[in-house]
């Protein structure tokens, strides 16, 4: 009985804390989305550090996003062309594979595998330089941190991200009618015009308005978990781990919700 | 403020969440004056470092940097008092993905410098005042700790600064280099006419370069001195401080000159 009373208040404090956390996590997000959105109308515009950024998000993360994309999508062939043939129906599995591939898995998976290569990369650079004082050291200089280290990375995940789920979704399109082809019931010329056919421009913008939301997320937070680490190398590891299950999370939590809020609007 | 004066605080407030570091401290600085700050670890000796560029802000309490009181100051309103103001970090935070020369050219690019012939001539003569000529192209990953505090330093100088920030400039460097920083830290304020802040537990670098000795404990300054009447400070916390540091070096040297092997008969 004591040892249960005495649990209770600690129990208590111990989410409150955690509450509190969350909300001041979330306040200083927005603030630094604030402050990266006052800066990029700032001149001047460093191109070259966003050039940079776009090499190094989008070119390295190329080889995971497309084996990815290839291997995801031949087996979700699988098992349309498995489930559809109990009907009849196996040549229809190119109509599910397109539609699914442009709305759901191909920002998802693509957000995922960015999201855990690029995100913690950027969380370990950032924490690695705030630990060492270099982001003092950027303010000291007379330089601002925002502006420098996390406008250019917020940019170029915002255009990169939407360019390699377009390429995932077409990638695995075409790895899905390869699988699909070696049943010699369904073409693959046929596969990829029922894929096309039923993949209206709604379902691909879908997929892209999720993209860019995905985007903003791994950057944003990777950017905020590497600017305030404290602590050493331990610090860096847990803003590394942070950034990867926080993204991943809201990843899957806002895709559902995303959805759900585009089939409400009639954006079908 | 004094016109001597070019840094003051006064009864400055600081705590971090429960931590109180400064209860109420006070402290001038003069003009073209080299002075060390001591004091235990945990102290707060970086954190006043830190205020003078605002990269820490303060509870309560005024921090005037060359008549300006900076106290609530935003980032923006923050950039022509660190044009004024150099440092030199502790481990001397380099740009890991720059070259030195891109390191050295960083803030002079930040104020509009961009023509490439003035920057190298710019940075090979900070180089050739540190010591260092001719590893513009280097990355710092490949300096000793020493060369990395020295690239630090022709950093901080690249754009002359009127008050120069060394943070535990000699700390895990060998004897050569210590004696080497402490010469750049003299030899520059001849040079450039800048007023220097040291922090430092190096206690002979400290009787070496300095004109005054402070000392911060409990939160506030405890002594300040000129350098050959600090040492008979009656404080005792200033005298329990310097006896430690003495015997420690006293240990140091012991040890170092004790044979570790037997001696052959």
């Amino acid at each position: 009985m004591t040892t249960a009373q005495e649990s209770r208040p600690r129990l208590s404090a111990v989410l409150r804390q955690r509450s509190e956390r969350a909300l001041t996590t979330l306040g200083e997000i927005g603030v630094l989305t604030g402050e990266a959105a006052r800066q990029l109308l700032r001149r001047p515009f460093g191109w070259a550090a966003l050039i940079e950024q776009i090499e190094s998000i989008g070119v390295r993360s190329m080889s995971v996003v497309v084996l990815t994309a290839v291997f995801s999508s031949m087996v979700i062939t699988i098992q349309f062309a498995f489930q559809l043939a109990r009907f009849g129906a196996k040549e229809w599995s190119g109509n599910a594979v397109g539609v699914t591939l442009a709305r759901e898995l191909g920002p998802v998976m693509t957000a995922l595998m960015v999201g855990g290569r690029v995100g913690a990369g950027i969380a370990a650079e950032l924490g690695s330089m705030s630990v060492t004082e270099q982001i003092d050291a950027v303010r000291a200089l007379g330089a601002d941190p925002v502006k420098k280290l996390v406008v250019p990375r917020l940019l170029a995940m915002l255009l990169v991200l939407p360019l390699m789920t377009s390429m995932a979704v077409v990638i695995g399109t075409v790895a899905g009618g390869g699988v699909a082809s070696l049943d010699p019931d369904v073409h693959f010329n046929y596969f990829i015009n029922a894929a096309l056919r039923s993949t209206t421009l709604s379902d691909f913008f879908s997929g892209m308005v999720k993209t860019l939301f995905f985007a903003f997320n791994i950057a944003i937070c990777a950017c905020h978990f590497g600017m305030t680490t404290r602590g050493g190398t331990v610090g860096v590891g847990r803003a590394t781990t942070q950034t990867v299950v926080v993204t991943s999370v809201v990843t899957l939590v806002s895709d559902f919700f995303l959805t759900k809020l585009f089939l409400a609007v009639g954006w079908e | 403020m004094a016109e001597e004066e070019i840094v003051r605080f006064e009864h400055v407030r600081k705590a971090f969440g429960s931590q109180q570091v400064f209860v109420d401290l006070s402290l001038a600085i003069r003009h073209g004056e080299i002075i060390t700050l001591m004091g235990g670890s945990g102290c707060g000796k970086s954190v006043l470092l830190k205020m003078i560029l605002g990269l820490l802000s303060w509870d309560a309490g005024s921090v005037i940097v060359d008549g300006d009181d900076i106290s609530g100051w935003n980032e923006r309103a923050m950039l022509p008092v660190r044009r004024k103001v150099g440092m030199v970090f502790q481990n001397g935070a380099l740009f890991d993905s720059l070259t030195v020369f891109e390191n050295i050219a960083y803030p002079l690019r930040e104020r509009g410098n961009n023509d490439r012939h003035k920057l190298s001539e710019r940075v090979a003569e900070v180089l050739e005042m540190v010591g260092l000529p001719g590893i513009e192209h280097k990355m710092p990953a490949e300096l000793s700790g020493g060369m990395r505090k020295r690239v630090s330093l022709a950093r901080a100088v690249a754009e002359v600064p009127k008050v120069l920030l060394y943070d535990e400039p000699t700390t895990g460097l060998d004897p050569v280099n210590v004696r080497r920083i402490n010469e750049l830290i003299i030899s520059l304020r001849q040079k450039l006419q800048t007023t220097s802040i040291v922090v430092t537990h190096d206690l002979p670098s400290a009787y070496m370069v300095s004109d005054r000795l402070a000392m911060i404990a409990n939160g506030r300054i405890i002594a300040v001195d000129d350098t050959p009447r600090f040492r008979h400070n009656p404080d005792p916390i200033v005298q329990e401080f310097l006896t430690a540091m003495d015997t420690n070096i006293a240990t140091n040297i012991a040890t170092n000159i004790a044979p570790t092997q037997p001696l052959p008969a």
